[in-house]
């Protein structure tokens, strides 16, 4: 039996790829709440949701200050769903930051008066 | 639900008068099936093109091929249940006889396949209607999308009819005794 993905399943599998590979990213999340995840036969992945219209990733990151990666994901993603559109409608595309985990904290200036 | 199977059998009816209603056919298809809404899709609208080329075997000049209800509702139930997020199928009822045959039985997994599935099969159409169960924390929007693309893909794929309409009901939620249902068989791809 032939386990080719689906459309969705396959461009989430790329989004996935795509958002990992981003320097600052940790990793993807599972979100809280229910379940993010696109749904295959045989498995899901897991952190990223794909309806017609739209795409949201949720994201762990590890760095600071969050906009430049933020920026970055978005524009590796828009770079798989141009691809995978052939000018069609393209999705808006929501990153969602569920957490940052930080080998230390950045210091905290002491203000001495 | 016998409304919407009440339109198919119409339409079916309606497609075995003029063979050549290809618009028919496209307009009823982007109705019921989520893949070809959008240009997001445009490999599953590509994709999607292949089992035209097989319902027009399915009639042939030389003979005709049927294809059986339980041959559809078999495949329609093992790809139903290929989704992570489908813990069982069937209504209550059904299910409490079905676990209870397989004890007595001895039946195999497989006999159980169409256990949840009902279909409506024409010369070249087929309706399905499929009764999940899924666990506390998935979403039942993603849940029932993945499977109705599953379904539609390997019932296209695998009998050449075109599916017209695919209708999930989702019966019942499974709640983990250990607590979080999600949390216990990750499926990380």
């Amino acid at each position: 039996m032939s386990r080719a993905l689906t459309p969705r399943a396959h461009l989430a599998t790329e989004v996935a790829e795509a958002v990992i590979r981003v320097p600052g990213v940790e990793g993807l999340s599972r979100g809280s709440g229910q379940e993010a995840a696109v749904q295959y036969a045989g498995g899901k992945v897991l952190g990223v949701q794909i309806t017609d219209q739209h795409i949201a990733v949720h994201v762990l990151l590890n760095r600071l200050p969050l906009p430049p990666i933020v920026a970055m994901v978005r524009s590796r993603i828009d770079e798989v769903v141009v691809r995978h559109t052939d000018g069609g409608a393209v999705p808006t595309i929501d990153v969602l930051v569920e957490g940052v985990e930080l080998d230390h904290l950045p210091r905290r200036r002491e203000v001495v008066l | 639900m016998t409304e919407s199977t009440d339109t198919v059998t119409r339409e079916q009816q309606a497609l075995a008068e003029t063979p050549r209603s290809n618009e028919a056919a496209g307009t009823l298809g982007s109705e019921t099936r989520p893949a070809s809404q959008t240009g997001l899709r445009g490999t599953a609208v590509a994709r999607a093109s292949s089992p035209v080329h097989a319902h027009a075997q399915l009639q042939s000049d030389r003979g005709s091929t049927r294809i059986a209800d339980g041959v559809v509702s078999k495949i329609a139930g093992l790809a139903a249940r290929e989704i992570p997020g489908v813990q069982s199928m069937g209504r209550g009822l059904s299910r409490t006889l079905g676990a209870f045959r397989q004890k007595v039985t001895r039946a195999s997994d497989e006999d159980l396949a169409t256990q949840g599935v009902s279909v409506e099969v024409g010369e070249r159409q087929a309706a399905i209607d499929i009764d999940i169960v899924t666990m506390y924390g998935q979403s039942i929007v993603e849940v029932s999308r993945a499977v109705r693309e599953n379904v539609i893909e390997r019932v296209e794929g695998m009998t050449g009819l075109e599916v017209t309409e695919v209708n999930i009901s989702v019966d019942d939620l499974f709640v983990d005794a250990d607590g979080d249902a999600g949390q216990a068989a990750p499926r990380v791809q």
